[in-house]
């Protein structure tokens, strides 16, 4: 632990980079949604969901989770078999062996008092399209088959060409077509695949077009990218970005193991969402860009010590909240979702910090933000294989006059563990965690360090 | 040995002081100083027009309040809460100091953005802002 002199720290900062970013209202927020995703039974059967399967989980969602503020359902790739295409050449159904289509569905998922979410990407063109020369909407006659690129995306999907002639009208009019269908958050796909065949110029092109007819109707999940340049791109186009590698079969291993402390120049970055949450956490902030985790699959962690770590990441970088557990596959992991406490930090637009963004140090398994009223939240995480001391400094790492202190309350506990003065120790188990709400006393400061910064302004943290 | 290296390295007097006297409980803590900064770092870089701090600050009433901003550099800084604008000046690029200007806040959630409002030989810093209600 260093002291809290300048010039000390001057040679030891870590200078963080704040972006120009999209402004929309979510990114005004700070936090991601709060959902359902199709993914876990696609994974593991390699196959689009059944619709029977989704109604169940859609019904179960809303009965579970609705009033706990998950308030919206997406569905998921393994989306080739969607080829039901309306005049336009936009797809009409999930999969085209469904009996209802998005009109249906959104219908229900509406009725049920919840959001749509959908995943498809704009610059796909569906071989049904392709074949059929579907005329681009807005266009003197091109058709779909005209703006498709040079390189597919597989057998069943083309990309569009953004440098032809009516690229932008397809693009745009599909956009305007799922706003149409009541749709309110579109998760974007493969988009490391479009770049590394298309170019960074094109990739551009792209989301710019695809932010343009969203505005603020619409939440943009921009996922696999590339995040050149610390996402330099994406943060001009997106509301989110992914930071991490899929959850794939989950547990610790996408937790926290998977290629721990490595790290790729493209996509994806970092093989598991501590260590991608922690390297884009400079980035996250109300103004700036939503991080996204990717998936929670909580039944596939070994302990609810490990449940707990893994939602709490998540709520502490300002992620979405993305249930991937089923009806009947969750088990008793219920609880962790309905922690209202952590809930709320989610509602409030909270986002934390590490207080170092060095991999190796244990400093970034120590996350700290603050909220409007100003209290602040402390996150601690053991992600090793033995028991550690962990803590935070009220005066030296909160900033808190004299260190002193009204309440601290363990959020997951449920617990107010009262007045303190100095700092707080406690004893972590092995992939365990503590979250902590702390209320100083007196006057209230707000540290800048754990403010928004944007437009090239920096945060130099002491702990390196 | 920490006060120690406090008084060589930050140009400034450190004093430790007990905080009994806040919560009854006995932890000897230290004095910020004015070659410190507060907590675990600072904010700086709001150099480019677009350079902008964002703080989210929640208020029970509607009032017009005193906010305190510590900071450093030769700088003017300007301070935008709620659609109204306030300047204040900082005049010393080797020690925190305060300045203070009234800002208005409504009920809930509010923000004030902080912005430097031209180049400046010594560009701003800024540590923390205090809210006195």
């Amino acid at each position: 632990m260093h002291l809290k002199s300048f010039l000390l720290v001057v040679s030891l900062s870590l200078a963080s980079v704040s972006l120009l970013a999209r402004d929309s209202k979510y990114t005004r927020h700070g936090t991601g949604p709060k959902y359902w995703i199709a993914y876990e039974w696609c994974f593991e059967n390699n196959l689009p969901i059944p619709e029977d399967r989704w109604k169940r989980n859609i019904d179960w969602m809303a009965d579970t989770f609705r009033d706990y503020g998950y308030d919206m359902i997406c569905n998921d790739g393994w989306i080739e078999a969607a080829q039901s295409i309306n005049e336009n050449g936009y797809i009409t159904k999930y999969n085209s062996n469904w009996r209802h289509g998005f009109e249906y569905w959104n219908k229900y998922i509406e009725d049920k008092g919840m959001k749509v979410g959908v995943y498809y990407n704009p610059l796909w063109i569906t071989s049904a399209a392709y074949y059929s020369k579907c005329k681009v909407s807005g266009t003197n006659g091109i058709t779909a088959a005209d703006i498709a690129g040079r390189w597919r995306f597989n057998d069943l999907l083309f990309w569009v060409d953004v440098n032809k002639e009516g690229a932008e009208q397809w693009i745009k009019g599909y956009v305007r077509y799922f706003k149409s269908l009541g749709v309110s958050y579109l998760r974007i796909d493969f988009l490391e695949n479009y770049e590394r065949n298309y170019g960074t110029d094109a990739y551009e092109k792209a989301l710019k077009w695809i932010a343009e007819e969203a505005g603020d109707d619409l939440f943009l999940s921009l996922v696999m990218p590339n995040c050149y340049h610390h996402g330099r791109t994406e943060l001009k186009y997106g509301d989110m970005i992914r930071v991490d590698d899929d959850c794939f079969k989950g547990g610790w291993d996408f937790a926290s193991s998977r290629r721990r402390g490595q790290h790729k120049s493209s996509w994806p970055q970092y093989g598991n969402a501590f260590d991608g949450m922690v390297a884009f956490s400079d980035v996250a902030a109300k103004g700036q860009m939503i991080l996204d985790g990717d998936f929670m699959r909580l039944n596939t962690m070994a302990t609810r010590e490990e449940r707990q770590f893994l939602y709490s990441l998540m709520v502490m970088g300002g992620s979405a909240l993305a249930i991937a557990d089923q009806y009947d596959t969750i088990g008793d992991a219920v609880e962790i979702y309905q922690n209202r406490e952590m809930i709320e930090l989610n509602n409030l637009g909270f986002v934390g910090r590490p207080l170092s963004q060095d991999l190796s140090s244990a400093n970034s398994s120590r996350w700290v933000g603050q909220l409007p009223d100003g209290d602040y939240v402390v996150g601690l995480f053991n992600r090793e294989e033995d028991t550690i001391t962990s803590g935070i400094d009220f005066f030296k790492e909160l900033g808190i006059k004299e260190g002193a202190v009204e309440n601290v309350r363990d959020l997951w506990q449920h617990q107010d563990l009262g007045e303190m003065c100095g700092k707080y120790t406690t004893s972590l188990a092995p992939h365990s965690c503590k979250i902590l709400r702390i209320r100083p006393k007196g006057i209230i400061r707000y540290q800048a360090e754990f403010a928004s910064p944007k437009g090239g302004v920096t945060i130099n943290m002491a702990n390196e | 040995m920490k006060g120690l290296m406090v008084i060589l390295v930050g140009c400034s007097a450190a004093f430790f002081c007990s905080c009994k006297k806040s919560c009854g409980m006995s932890y000897v803590t230290e004095i910020l100083t004015d070659g410190q900064f507060s907590g675990a770092g600072y904010t700086q870089g709001f150099g480019s027009p677009e350079g902008e701090l964002t703080f989210a600050v929640s208020s029970r009433s509607a009032s017009t309040v005193k906010l305190t901003i510590r900071g450093r550099g030769r700088a003017e800084a300007q301070i935008v809460a709620n659609g109204h604008h306030a300047t204040v000046a900082f005049d010393d690029s080797d020690r925190w100091q305060e300045v203070t200007a009234p800002v208005q806040l409504h009920a809930g959630e509010n923000l004030i953005a902080i912005k430097q409002m031209n180049a400046a030989a010594s560009p701003l810093m800024v540590d923390y802002i205090e809210i006195n209600q």
